[in-house]
């Protein structure tokens, strides 16, 4: 078993296999060995943890991507789908997701990171610039000058 | 107002003073006239009331300048503060570029990429510097060529070329002069080409769809040190009577030292056509090379890297030779080789298959052929994969049935073997075919899992299906998606058990079967009606999308085996 301690000083104890698809815990276990030292996550509270230990657990009997997968993923065209107990995991608020979202990136677990990226591409897919400002909350702070440099682009797009 | 001033002055205030939002004057101050004359100026100081008008006037611009700039300074900060701004800007390029639907060439310019660049300054300055995001290119849109070159920086690019062609009928009295071809589209071609010239150096991939003939020379015999992909087919919208692209004897200017896929589909080869060493992809489609079938195997030699070769149509020039007669070609073994397409005369078919060696895990698909006994006689042994295949997946997609043999028991294990056959003859049933490839092909007491999909009554027939299943004695899944009904109550007729006893897993999928015939296959009800007078071996049934499955059938399935149910649109496919 692995304990792991998050920023707001939350302990969770997970199975090794569990902790392990963080690519950030594995190292760390690698390297220190058999211990029973707590491992501190400064950068994930104890909210995220639970929901990161979630998508853990549920695939913790996957095989880990490889760096040749990684590789390939590159050069692939990716898809935006997501597997079904994914897409209902990650029904959650913006703000948890964007967590999920950084603390996968900081826990180096690709598969989450992936995840979340993708369920924010899908949630801006086919938006208009106006609708994603109003999704997010985002206010349009472009300059008149930014304005007419857009307004040219647009034009050009739409030339034929 | 000149609103470079605005820009300016907001941009200056975050880069340079971020903190000191409430005094940007003193970024802003240089930017205003001052009344003070340059020195060595030959015009004479100004009177003190033109200087005051002069002074009043910069400050009134100034406060201007400044309430403008706190705006916006301020309208950034607020957005700055927001819960999806915490994301660093790697993952902010991460999701524009799953966002952006790349890759078709119809879509250039996909409009997601320019409506990221336009939802505010920070995602502006993301998107723009992201050269991988501008780095693909239809030669379709000179306006936006330019930009794009501009955009994607030093960074390697894609290139579509893409031509329309007016949809036209094709009738009998169809002449090739009356196609279509939107020559305002052409123009911009040209242009587009022009202005694209000076960069082919940094070209990754080039997609032709329907070009015509000679409108590229250059982009064939340009020297191409980053290309990794080459595509060049005539597209389904292309009438047939296209004229083939001719490559040229210099092709790629004999220098494409990254090259690993290339696709050739409708093109006629150069004379001396030599596959590069690197390659890790080739497709050949209604090609004809200049060369004998045994001079191709031997170049093959030369790509130990090759994991995916397709050769479609392919006309060798001495496919006449090899009708009937008995080609000696030395064998080529291709390591590293995943997948091997074949659609071609079955006596060049042959040949290859004694020639290539593919490795155990690697598939072999093939189209059209029938003659399986002819073609594997004396072949087996190239394909030690065949002796890895536990389960067999036999599918209808319209007039194509697929034969699909797995590698895994798994039914979601890797392909090993798959055949298309188009327009199968009507008069063989189906279960005839797959009784002949079970026994030609596979080992009929290694196969575990079976599916059959789609194949309804006219498709397979009862005692065909019971012959099958004589076959496989060591069968222990069995799924049976949007099939012939029947094939349930022939299961409980022939006590299924008594043929395949380490049968445990039914899975039915879009079915309509009787709920009655269910229960008594289960219960492993005799054929006098007594219920569990017959072995069953069953332990598990998985419904999906079954059509008027009861809730009675349910409870009463769950008395003998655990029971998974799955409720989709009734009707609907889950196997593949």
């Amino acid at each position: 078993m692995v304990n792991l301690v998050t920023s707001d000083n939350e302990s969770f104890t997970v199975e090794k296999a569990v902790a392990s698809r963080s690519v950030l815990i594995k190292n760390m276990l690698e390297d220190v060995g058999e211990s029973d030292q707590p491992i501190p996550l400064p950068n994930v509270t104890a909210s995220v943890l639970k929901k990161v230990l979630e998508y853990c657990d549920h695939h913790k009997n996957e095989p880990m991507p490889t760096s040749e997968d990684l590789a390939a993923e590159d050069t692939r065209k990716r898809t935006t789908d997501i597997g079904e107990w994914d897409q209902k995991f990650i029904q959650v608020d913006q703000e948890m997701l964007f967590e999920i979202i950084l603390a996968a990136n900081y826990l180096d677990i690709k598969p989450l990171l992936d995840v979340g990226c993708k369920t924010v591409a899908n949630m801006i897919k086919g938006k208009t610039p106006e609708e994603i400002r109003k999704l997010f909350n985002i206010v349009n702070d472009f300059t008149p000058e930014e304005e007419a440099q857009i307004k040219k682009e647009n034009e050009w797009a739409e030339d034929r | 107002m000149d609103t470079n001033i605005v820009s300016e002055a907001v941009a200056q205030a975050l880069l340079t003073k971020p903190e000191d939002a409430q005094n940007p004057e003193g970024v802003i101050e240089d930017d205003i006239p001052t009344c003070h004359p340059a020195e060595g100026a030959e015009n004479p100081p100004a009177s003190l009331e033109e200087c005051s008008a002069v002074t009043h006037t910069r400050d009134s611009v100034a406060e201007t300048i400044c309430n403008l700039a706190d705006k916006y300074i301020s309208m950034r900060r607020q957005n700055a503060q927001l819960p999806i701004h915490r994301l660093p800007s790697e993952i902010f390029i991460m999701i524009f570029e799953l966002a952006v639907d790349i890759g078709l060439p119809s879509n250039f310019p996909d409009p997601m990429l320019f409506t990221l660049s336009q939802v505010s300054s920070k995602w502006r300055a993301i998107a723009l510097g992201s050269p991988r995001l501008w780095s693909q290119i239809g030669l379709f849109k000179p306006s936006l060529i330019d930009l794009f070159l501009e955009r994607s920086n030093t960074a390697p690019f894609e290139v579509y070329i893409a031509k329309k062609y007016t949809a036209i009928e094709l009738d009998e009295d169809f002449d090739f002069d009356d196609l279509d071809i939107d020559e305002s589209e052409g123009v911009g071609f040209r242009l587009g080409l022009s202005s694209f010239s000076a960069h082919l150096h940094r070209c990754s991939s080039i997609t032709l769809l329907g070009v015509t003939n000679n409108e590229f020379p250059s982009l064939l015999t340009f020297p191409m040190p980053l290309l990794e992909t080459f595509r060049c087919e005539k597209t389904d919208a292309v009438p047939f009577s296209w004229s083939e692209i001719e490559l040229p004897d210099d092709f790629l200017g004999n220098h494409a030292p990254c090259l690993r896929h290339l696709h050739l589909s409708d093109v006629v080869l150069p004379t001396d056509f030599q596959l590069l060493s690197g390659l890790l992809s080739l497709h050949l489609e209604n090609v004809s090379p200049r060369l004998l079938v045994a001079q191709f195997v031997s170049h093959l030699r030369d790509c130990p890297s090759l994991q995916r070769l397709v050769l479609r149509w392919v006309e060798f020039e001495d496919w006449e030779e090899t009708l009937g007669s008995e080609v000696v070609v030395a064998p080529v073994i291709l390591p590293a080789l995943q997948d091997m397409t074949i659609s071609l005369r079955l006596e060049l078919t042959r040949v290859l298959l004694v020639s290539v060696a593919i490795p155990p895990t690697a598939c072999l698909r093939m189209r059209g052929h029938d003659q399986l006994d002819t073609l594997f006689l004396g072949t087996r042994d190239n394909f030690p994969n065949l002796s890895l295949i536990r389960a067999l997946h036999f599918s209808r997609n319209k007039e194509v049935l697929e034969a699909l043999l797995i590698g895994r028991a798994t039914l979601r294990g890797p392909d090993l073997f798959s055949l298309f056959f188009y327009a199968w003859d009507h008069g063989r049933n189906v279960a005839e075919m797959v009784r002949g490839i079970i026994s030609g092909i596979a080992t009929p007491s290694s196969i575990e899992a079976m599916t059959f999909h789609a194949l309804d009554e006219e498709w397979v027939e009862v005692l065909g299906f019971v012959a099958t299943l004589r076959q496989l004695p060591a069968l222990t899944t069995l799924w049976l998606c949007s099939s012939n009904p029947a094939l349930i109550h022939v299961l409980v007729i022939i006590n299924i058990a008594a043929w395949c006893p380490h049968l445990s897993e039914l899975r039915l999928s879009g079915m309509a079967f009787s709920n009655r015939d269910l229960i008594r296959l289960v219960r492993g009800d005799a054929n006098d009606g007594t219920p569990g007078g017959n072995a069953t071996s069953l332990r598990r049934v998985r419904l999906a999308n079954c059509v008027e499955l009861k809730p009675e059938t349910i409870t009463e399935l769950e008395k003998y085996v655990q029971v998974q149910v799955i409720d989709g649109d009734p009707g609907t496919c889950d196997c593949c």
